[in-house]
């Protein structure tokens, strides 16, 4: 047995093992020297599943800090059955807190007993989440997010927007603003094991997510509901296709109501086609027809082709003029110029703008905003068209001046006669009123964009006068109002044939655009009506009634200021005072201190002629005014008594009493900004001043040094 | 008496490793109690080595055949249980595996045949008596199923029969079958093999009796292979489908392969740590404690784990041939090189199961993977290598 023979086996078997530990070891190198990089990628990805935290998007506010939108926090709430202690109190708490028979979350656990992650219960709002936190079970865990919800529905909703599953905008406002209301969201690494349950315990965040801003409208949702609730009636009754409106305040271009009907519900957005949540007032141009007569009739005043009382020959109606031929609903005959514009004479129009050269009418409905944006900060604006005079055709001439070949969105016609109503400047309109930034106090505030002058002021009023007479006796007479003095507009316009050249017959846009007051205006509204079915298709008697009752109502309501107080009435952009400033007393200051103290309360100088000391300025004293508006400061060189001098004194840490004795002993005039400590004075302790100067004292109360708000109010106190 | 501390250090180092192994896979899970159970086990198999070390080998070749009659009597007795996987016989309060012990209780068997016709170990009768003597155990336990162990066996029969003397050849043609199998696979390649068979048949003059019977054998088994191949349990092709293509399933059967590799591959060189292996930890690695305990040393120690522990089993290796040289009976010998073939078998195929170089069949890993009877069973087989060591006459 001991043989050689044996002894060689033995080798080959050892030679054998040799070899097997090679191999093995020659894999393991492949493995775990060469693969490794590579195999612990993989075997981060398959356990670690990365989560977002979502941030809780901002809110949309009206102009008066009505709640238009918000994310509502919810929790998902989780149970880990291998940390559970005793399955029969989870059970038992839950089922108390949410009513449900007992042995139900039992039923839920068991199942997945074995596992890591069982859903309990969806969609539980906070309180009640509270309430399952306070008693502190381990092993239930809860995971929050935040679902958007709309408390006034469908009201504003085509300018609101809203946002889809995934909680990002995609219309209106939510999607214009989409990144400031964002926020920003965290990552959670969530380790997950082989069964694709995820261990709760075993997660890293990557910090707190960032919620986002909140945005304030300048509509005002109230306002917003009356003429939703006119528009909805009128829409109704007519039985039209659609209909839109847009309220504006003209001396600034804030949209106070932007509707478009029909809407939809943004918090149930999904049950509505595309169609419901188009904002038609920015998104579809149309022909505006008569309302366009502005245009012509502005620019012919402007460029004095013609006088208001110029006689007009309408020829009984009916004018062939550039190859077409013109009538008028009416015939109004031979008329003084004005007339042609409150009975809307079609052939009078044309007539008047045959005065122009191309060019100039051109100019004129450009500088109106016309085939331009008006950079409304809303998206999917709409230019609407307007060739250039080198594409007319030999009919434009004849076709243009009564508004159409043209076509316009609403915003473009409310901003336009807006530039009337403010005294011919055109607006920017725009829909953010301001936007406050999360754990931050800074508001950025939005401010009204002047474009350009359009007209001069006395077209502006000499238009006024006409529009009113539009009212009293014209083509709007059933928008005359017995409580405010509406000045306005109508038009008729053929709605174009779909796909084919011409215009139907058988289908209008009647609309309406006017403001109130006539001479002194706080608003300015269009509403157009899409293809109305009444016998009286007119925009006189279609859309002009909607604009009288819209008013009268918000008038009744307390939202437009009643015309007997009317005088005293300035629309304040927000209606709490909380932002507002007071004029400090800056007489017998130095420009230098002028300034100084101005800056410190938010304000701007304006300085006019030359000299040492402030004689004059405006507003005065105690005058409330909006931050950042400019003082206008006169200034006087006052010759000062060279022997009437005084050092001034160091009150720097003083209490304002002690100083204000200090300064009374030396005879030097003051003017104290705060109160408490004194922390700033000019000028400079130990310069030397004469009986001229005053000397300004900055407090701030004891031990709030930093606290600005708290300042303000002793400023507004002072 | 003489002890070998060496082996025994190096049994109790790896079945220590392997106590570590078993826990870093449980902890966390419920099953804490299997590293406790693995240490009691421990405890009894190194009680069964020292009793085997004071029982002379010759007592267990004269009643080699009683154990083979009495493991099949249990090998029996466990396929008539109740359970749909009958592995285990309840005996107190611990179940154990005979299919484990009948391991040993072959190598015994199979030396005695052999010790019995040393000279005659290359005549056909000595080795087809060899395989009708694994073929009763072999179905037995493949009916529990375990196939693993019928696998060993099958391998333990040719080991012994090399260690006997027999001719290379004969085992050769002996794989013969197995080989026509696997070359059943396409036509061409059995055509190749075929050709291959004739001419190492005529070049080492086999008898011309033998020399038909081989050929009828490797023709019959190349037409059958393909109709078997149909009759095979789903889940037993897949094994194989999946052993040649781990990707074919990620989600299935292959899915175990290649999250064993991802967590070998993932310890890199020197590993996560102790305690820090994600894959074994976030319950990735399917049979962490048994049959993969292996990946989870990978994933914990790295490429250093790995090779201590390969370096122990080598040694091991080594001491058991270095034994079977110099021991003093032809059983003796025969049999340390059956156990020598057991271990070696073992390790390799389960290490190269992890690595995906060998098909998954449920070998553990001696001395380390969770299991009662694998543990008693390889310090049994330590207790007669001692026992053979200490009669060595040292020269």
């Amino acid at each position: 047995m001991f043989s050689s023979k044996h002894i060689n086996r033995l080798v080959i078997v050892a030679l054998l093992w040799v070899a097997a530990i090679v191999i093995v070891q020659a894999r393991l190198v492949a493995i775990q020297v060469f693969s490794a990089k590579q195999l612990k990628q993989r075997a981060i990805n398959q356990q670690v599943k990365s989560k977002d935290i979502p941030a809780r998007r901002g809110s949309i506010y009206d102009r008066n800090g009505k709640l238009l939108a918000r994310d509502n926090i919810f929790y998902d709430i989780v149970a880990d059955p291998q940390q559970l202690d005793s399955l029969d109190t989870v059970d038992s708490v839950l089922c108390q807190i949410f009513q449900k028979p007992s042995g139900f979350y039992l039923n839920k656990i068991l199942p997945y007993i074995e596992r890591r992650f069982v859903y309990l219960e969806r969609k539980v709002p906070t309180p009640i989440a509270q309430k399952i936190k306070s008693k502190k079970i381990d092993g239930i865990y809860f995971t929050p997010f935040y679902s958007r919800s709309y408390p006034y529905g469908s009201l504003a909703s085509t300018l609101i927007g809203c946002v889809n599953n995934d909680g990002k905008g995609i219309a209106g406002i939510e999607l214009m603003y989409d990144s400031l209301l964002a926020g920003i969201p965290t990552q959670k690494l969530i380790f997950t094991d082989g069964f694709g349950d995820g261990y709760p315990l075993l997660c890293y965040s990557t910090g707190e997510p960032i919620p986002g801003n909140d945005i304030y409208l300048t509509i005002d949702i109230e306002l917003q509901g009356i003429v939703e609730t006119e528009l909805k009636k009128r829409l109704k009754e007519t039985e039209a296709n659609s209909a839109c409106t847009i309220l504006l305040n003209p001396h600034t271009g804030e949209v106070l109501s932007m509707t478009s009907l029909p809407n939809f519900d943004p918090n149930d957005y999904i049950k509505y086609p595309l169609k419901m949540r188009r904002n038609r007032n920015i998104t579809d141009p149309y022909e505006p027809g008569s309302i366009f007569k502005l245009v012509t009739f502005a620019g012919a005043l402007q460029e004095n082709l013609i006088t208001t009382l110029d006689t007009i020959d309408t020829h009984n109606g009916t004018i062939r003029i550039c190859g077409r031929t013109v009538t008028d609903v009416h015939s109004i005959g031979k008329t003084p110029a004005r007339d042609i514009m409150i009975h809307s004479s079609n052939v009078g129009i044309t007539l008047i703008a045959q005065n122009f050269d191309k060019a100039t009418f051109y100019k004129y409905i450009k500088l109106f905003g016309f085939g331009t944006p008006t950079n409304i900060d809303l998206n999917a604006e709409s230019s609407g068209i307007l060739r250039p005079p080198s594409k007319w055709w030999g009919t434009t001439m004849a076709t243009l001046p009564m508004g159409y070949e043209v076509s316009a969105t609403s915003i473009q016609i409310a901003s336009a006669y807006g530039a009337v109503a403010n005294d011919g400047v055109l607006m920017r309109p725009y829909v953010v009123d301001k936007i406050s930034k999360f754990n931050d106090d800074r508001v950025i505030d939005k401010k009204p964009l002047r474009i350009r002058r359009v007209i001069s002021r006395w077209v502006a009023d000499t238009l006024s006068q006409i529009f009113r007479e539009v009212v009293t006796h014209g083509t709007a007479v059933k928008a005359n109002s017995n409580i405010i003095k509406i000045a306005g507009k109508t038009g008729t316009s053929h709605k174009t044939l779909i796909g084919e050249k011409g215009y139907r017959t058988d289908s209008y846009f009647a609309s309406f655009v006017g403001y109130a007051p006539y001479d002194d205006p706080y608003i300015v509204g269009l509403v157009v009506i899409d293809d109305p079915k009444t016998k009286n298709h007119y925009g006189g008697y279609v859309a002009s009634p909607v604009f009288r009752n819209v008013l009268e109502k918000a008038i009744s309501a307390g939202i437009f200021p009643s015309p007997s107080s009317q005088k005293l009435f300035v629309y304040q952009r927000n209606r709490n005072r909380d932002k507002l400033v007071s004029v400090p007393n800056l007489i017998r200051t130095t420009p230098e201190q002028a300034r100084e103290i101005l800056k410190m309360r938010n304000l701007d100088a304006k300085i006019y002629g030359v000299g040492n000391v402030v004689i004059d300025q405006s507003p005065e004293q105690g005058r409330v005014v909006e931050p950042n508006s400019v003082i206008i400061l006169h200034l006087h060189q006052l010759l000062a008594d060279s022997k009437d001098t005084t050092a001034v004194p160091d009150l720097v840490g003083l209490p304002l009493r002690k100083a204000i004795e200090l300064l009374s002993e030396h005879n030097i005039p003051m003017r104290i900004q705060g109160r408490g400590i004194v922390i700033k004075q000019l000028p400079e302790p130990d310069s030397i001043i004469d009986s001229n100067s005053v000397c300004i004292l900055v407090c701030e109360p004891k031990g709030e040094f930093f606290d600005t708000q708290k300042t303000k109010n002793n400023y507004r106190e002072n | 008496m003489k002890f070998d501390f060496g082996l025994f250090a190096i049994a109790l180092a790896l079945s220590l490793i392997g106590i570590v192994i078993i826990y870093s896979a449980v902890v966390g899970t419920g099953l804490e109690m299997l590293y406790l159970r693995q240490s009691a086990f421990l405890l009894i198999g190194i009680g069964v080595m020292f009793f085997l070390w004071r029982i002379p080998v010759r007592i267990h070749d004269g009643l080699a055949y009683v154990y083979y009659i009495s493991i099949i009597i249990l090998l029996a007795l466990t396929l008539f249980q109740g359970a749909d996987v009958k592995r285990w016989l309840g005996i107190g309060m611990f179940k154990l595996q005979p299919s484990e012990f009948s391991k040993l209780i072959m190598v015994f068997a199979l030396g005695r045949w052999l010790r019995d016709h040393l000279k005659d170990v290359d005549s056909i009768f000595i080795i087809m008596a060899s395989i009708f003597l694994i073929i009763p155990p072999f179905f037995l336990v493949v009916r529990e199923p375990d196939l693993g162990t019928g696998i060993v066996f099958s391998v333990l029969l040719f080991v012994m029969l090399y260690a006997a003397g027999t001719r290379p050849l004969y085992l050769f043609l002996l794989l013969t079958p197995l080989l026509a199998m696997v070359s059943a696979v396409h036509w061409i390649v059995w055509l190749v093999y075929f050709l291959i068979l004739i001419f190492i048949l005529i070049r080492w003059r086999v008898s011309p009796g033998l020399f038909i019977g081989v050929i009828i054998i490797a023709i019959f088994i190349g037409v059958s292979t393909p109709y078997v191949w149909s009759k095979l349990h789903p889940y037993q092709r897949e094994r194989i489908m999946v052993f040649l293509n781990p990707h074919h399933d990620p989600f299935g059967a292959g899915y175990q392969l290649i999250q064993s590799k991802i967590a070998i591959g993932s310890g890199g060189i020197l590993g996560k740590g102790l305690l820090e292996g994600t894959q074994t930890k976030l319950a990735f690695l399917p049979a962490k404690h048994s049959d993969f305990a292996f990946s989870v040393l990978g994933e914990q120690f790295g490429f250093i784990g790995t090779i201590v522990l390969l370096f122990l089993f080598w040694l091991l290796l080594m001491k058991i041939l270095a034994l079977s040289r110099l021991a003093r009976t032809p059983f003796a010998s025969i049999v340390t090189m059956g156990i020598a073939g057991i271990i070696f078998f073992q390790v390799f195929i389960n290490i190269a199961m992890t690595l995906g170089l060998a098909p998954i069949t449920g070998i553990p890993l001696p001395f380390i993977s969770a299991g009662g009877s694998s543990l008693i069973l390889f310090w049994a087989m330590v207790g007669v290598l001692q026992n053979i060591r200490s009669q060595i006459v040292e020269i």
